[in-house]
């Protein structure tokens, strides 16, 4: 693409910010530049060189605004803080919106309540339409659109896939027979995991299985053939268009399954993009269902005493790591902790947790992209590194996909012997099912 | 001299009021007209008297700010709570408010006292923390790598209006406010203000002017934040 | 005697190439083969020691990583895990029986598939375990070990297996290594090997029967005592 073009394309793409959102133009023409962001910011705490501050990268943004959408900046140049896009320095522009994880922390601590990470979905979206997504989020998309899913499977290996674990909880349990419906029309709950959860670490799902079958409701629920991956990259790379497609798919499913409740899984973003981006602001219109996360199902069922648990199947220390998308940006911070300390005898917190947790390092889509691992590892991932370090736990669980990824790499690269892992997971080890619990064999 | 005198003294006020209301109005309803997805942060307040409770806290107390950055926030809540009593106590400067005070049943002295004592303290804390706030931004990294040319701008022009300032109440020379009273009550009710004895005052003059100028820049800069403030909050807060 | 425990040694750096049976293979940023086609089973036998596998692989062992490679060469995938286990008629417990350290990082790792291709075909990898690829032991550039008190009877079979010897001191030969390790704990300094035939009762022909890698590269080396002690 010819340097005209591609200023054209990323001046008119930021001259949009005139017509909306109301809370992407505030935060053009407000911030003070007071430097609080970036004392709260997990990517500057690792690293507090200029590229890494918050306001410095939501300044590619906002000086190309200033240069073009107001009279100060058109008027005063470089003295009201514009400045005209360079588009030799567009490379450079992707890398820093990709080493931001969006995990809203400074909008928690923002004298202003300014939201970066809106900044940087802005710069990202910037970045998509010129097609300089980095390879490996284009990679997933494209998967997941083309699959349903970005683990690539199709409805015949999920299918088979989910005999497997059936057939393992058989196993597990001494032969009781633990279903996991599959396109039942009529089912009341359509549970709606990260495609991990199935296939690579099917734990999760085994959990939430089991707790169906306690509650005597194994055949009031299902999961879908087509539709069993939430994840949704549409979210990171700022493309609306992709995210909304992702999305419909599994509207259309429920409606067509006809359920009442859609029970999100363990994933962050998939949640958030369902309960607060979809159904607030009604994407699709009225919804026949109504959505709401697994942990606080299962949270409801142990408050109203349904579930039994065998704490001694996990004697290990462990610890609870919020991801941002459930935590600060939906809420969910009790529930996790209502069902690890239910399943765990040693639950220790992290500080600071819930809405002021430290992000893992990996939100906003980097924990899936291998060639920034470094930047992970040693800069993003620090202060998590050493939260976690410091409640001398050996097993962190999380609710989130992009979480587990990343900390299992940062345990991996700094030679921690930490086991990552879900909360349903750690249910399905202790949860009593005909008075016992699972028999497993761990690894040593 | 005397074109100078008409067009600081005269036309600024005038102009700078226009500036100010017209500017401020033109954002809050750009901001108005625009989409706004939801967003919501947690923790967030359940419902809207919640939200309002959140709002005063952080006008009030900088809540966010509290959290975020200690010392910052020892400097900033001082420097903005002082500036607002600073523009309360102007009130004496244009109109005679002290006949309020009495009616209240303070005595001319205690008045006195008051705008001395208060007053006087203010003037100097604003400057202090004005200057620290300058410091802060020089010396602490993460503030100095992100401060351009209009960020020392605002302070400085901030801080000059308070030396100023500061300089008519602590000289020596007695300073009658029944000068400057008369002569906001001539620019009120549209009199020719022109030939005011006031306007001879260097000092005064030359503290107006910049006062007059910060006005006219707060709806074109960062100190926008001033009436954006409000609604951010409601913005990443709203359940 | 502690019971080796292969897999609780830390090594301060992520290895960059890695010695079996007197082969040098190389290894990616996250301790995975790179290029794959170094592969032989040298490395798969002595990667099987790095993850934590006891006693050598099995027939289990090897049906698992043959299967494994015959996807990575001829489909040029690496099925899910919960597909490998389907296939391979293995419950996730089996796995974990086989490949204590997972299935990417246990498995895949020893089939010698590096970590870029099993992350483009794999987006989730398994998170059960997160030890890094270690060498149970810390090895000098010579081939020693560089902290005595490391050392414990394994070390003997580790060496064995890097040097790909089959060759194994015996009972023998252990109680050498024994008082080897004793005397140098005591006195801080290694025996002259008069000393030590001495002490034993044994003749030089004798003890180089039993050490035939000779006395200081091969019954010091074994005892884990230092090059230049």
């Amino acid at each position: 693409m010819k340097p005209e073009e591609m200023k054209e394309k990323v001046v008119s793409s930021i001259k949009a910010i005139e017509k909306a959102p109301r809370s992407m133009q505030m935060y053009m023409e407000i911030c003070a530049k007071c430097g609080t962001c970036a004392s709260v910011c997990p990517i500057y705490f690792g690293k507090p060189e200029k590229r890494y501050n918050p306001a410095e990268r939501s300044d590619l943004v906002r000086r190309i605004y200033k240069r073009y959408c107001t009279m100060s900046g058109r008027l005063l140049g470089s003295l009201a803080g514009a400045q005209d896009f360079d588009p030799g320095k567009m490379q450079e522009w992707v890398e820093m919106f990709y080493e931001c994880t969006g995990c809203r922390r400074c909008a928690s601590f923002c004298p202003f309540g300014i939201d970066n990470s809106v900044i940087t979905r802005k710069g990202r979206a910037v970045a998509d339409q010129l097609g300089l997504t980095p390879k490996t989020m284009l990679k997933v998309i494209q998967v997941s659109l083309a699959t349903g899913n970005t683990d690539n499977a199709s409805p015949a290996a999920f299918k088979a896939a989910i005999e497997f674990l059936e057939e393992e909880m058989e196993e597990e349990h001494g032969g009781t027979k633990i279903k996991i419906p599959v396109d039942v029309v009529g089912a009341e709950y359509f549970y709606v995991p990260p495609s991990g959860d199935v296939l690579v670490n099917p734990e999760a799902t085994m959990g939430v299985a089991k707790v169906f079958h306690v509650l005597g409701m194994q055949d009031r629920w299902t999961m879908s053939s087509k539709c069993f991956d939430g994840a949704n990259y549409g979210l990171f790379t700022g493309d609306d268009k992709s995210m909304k497609a992702d999305n419909k798919a599994y509207v259309e499913e429920a409606r067509r399954l006809g359920v009442k409740v859609m029970l999100m899984g363990e994933c962050g973003h998939a949640h958030r993009i369902m309960k607060m981006m979809m159904e607030k602001g009604r994407w699709w219109g009225d919804l026949p269902f109504s959505i709401i996360n697994c942990m606080e199902w299962t949270a409801q069922q142990i408050e109203a005493g349904r579930l039994q648990f065998d704490k001694s199947k996990n004697a290990q220390p462990v610890t609870y790591h919020d991801p941002c998308n459930f935590g600060r940006s939906c809420g969910i911070v009790d529930e996790p902790r209502k069902i690890m300390e239910a399943s765990c005898a040693d639950f220790r917190e992290m500080y600071p947790n819930r809405a002021e947790n430290w992000c893992c390092g990996g939100g906003g889509g980097l924990s899936a992209m291998d060639e920034i691992k470094e930047f992970r590892m040693e800069v993003s991932g620090k202060k998590k590194l050493a939260q976690i370090r410091e409640t001398g736990a050996t097993y962190v669980a999380t609710a989130c996909s992009n979480c587990k990824r990343q900390l299992t790499q940062l345990m991996e690269h700094h030679g921690l012997e930490i086991e990552v892992g879900g909360v349903h997971d750690m249910l399905s080890r202790a949860i009593l099912v005909d008075g016992k619990a699972a028999e497993r064999v761990s690894y040593d | 001299m005397e074109a100078l005198k008409f067009l600081l003294g005269v036309f600024l006020p005038y102009l700078a009021l226009l500036v100010f209301v017209g500017g401020m109005l033109y954002r809050l309803a750009r901001w108005k007209k625009l989409a706004s997805p939801p967003m919501t942060l947690y923790p967030a307040p359940p419902d809207e008297a919640g939200n309002l409770k959140n709002l005063l806290k952080e006008t009030l107390f900088f809540k966010s700010l509290f959290h975020g950055d200690r010392w910052l926030w020892v400097l900033a809540w001082l420097f903005h709570v002082v500036l607002a009593l600073i523009f309360v106590g102007h009130f004496r400067v244009f109109t005679n408010v002290d006949a309020i005070f009495m009616k209240m049943g303070m005595s001319e002295q205690a008045i006195l006292a008051m705008s001395g004592g208060a007053g006087g303290a203010a003037g100097v804390i604003i400057l202090v923390t004005a200057i620290v706030l300058l410091v802060r931004r020089l010396v602490v990294q993460r503030a100095r790598e992100i401060t351009s040319v209009a960020d020392y701008f605002a302070l400085a022009l901030i801080g000059l209006i308070v030396f100023t300032g500061d300089i008519m109440r602590f000289s020596s020379e007695h300073f009658d406010l029944s000068d400057t009273r008369s002569y906001f009550a001539g620019l009120a009710t549209f009199s020719n203000v022109a030939g005011d004895p006031l306007l001879d005052n260097g000092v005064f003059l030359l503290h107006m002017t910049l006062a007059l100028l910060l006005f006219m820049y707060i709806p074109f800069s960062k100190i926008l934040h001033l009436g954006g403030f409000f609604f951010t909050h409601q913005l990443i807060r709203k359940n | 005697m502690p019971t080796p425990s292969w897999i609780r040694f830390q090594v301060e750096a992520q290895l960059s190439e890695i010695i079996f049976s007197g082969r040098s293979y190389k290894l990616d940023e996250w301790g995975f083969l790179d290029p794959p086609d170094q592969w032989d089973r040298d490395f798969a036998n002595g990667m099987a020691i790095v993850q934590g596998i006891r006693g050598g692989l099995g027939p289990a062992h090897w049906s698992f990583l043959e299967y494994l490679r015959r996807k990575f060469h001829e489909e040029n995938t690496i099925p899910l895990l919960v597909v490998a286990c389907m296939e391979n008629r293995l419950h996730l417990s089996d796995l974990r029986r086989l490949f204590p350290t997972g299935y990417h990082r246990g498995a895949c790792r020893i089939a010698g598939i590096n970590y870029d291709f099993i992350s483009s075909v794999n987006l989730w990898h398994t998170y059960e375990t997160a030890p890094p690829a270690k060498a149970p032991y810390d090895i000098d550039q010579v081939g020693f070990l560089k902290d005595h008190r490391q050392w414990d009877p394994g070390f003997v079979d580790f060496i064995q297996q890097m040097g790909g010897s089959s060759y194994h001191p015996g009972k023998e030969g252990m109680k050498i290594l024994l008082y080897l390790r004793r005397r140098y704990r005591d006195t801080g300094t290694v025996p002259t090997v008069f000393e030590t035939c001495t002490a034993n009762g044994l003749g030089l022909e004798e003890l180089g029967k039993l050490f035939p890698g000779g006395y200081r590269r091969g019954a010091c080396r074994l005892a884990g005592l230092p090059f230049l002690g």
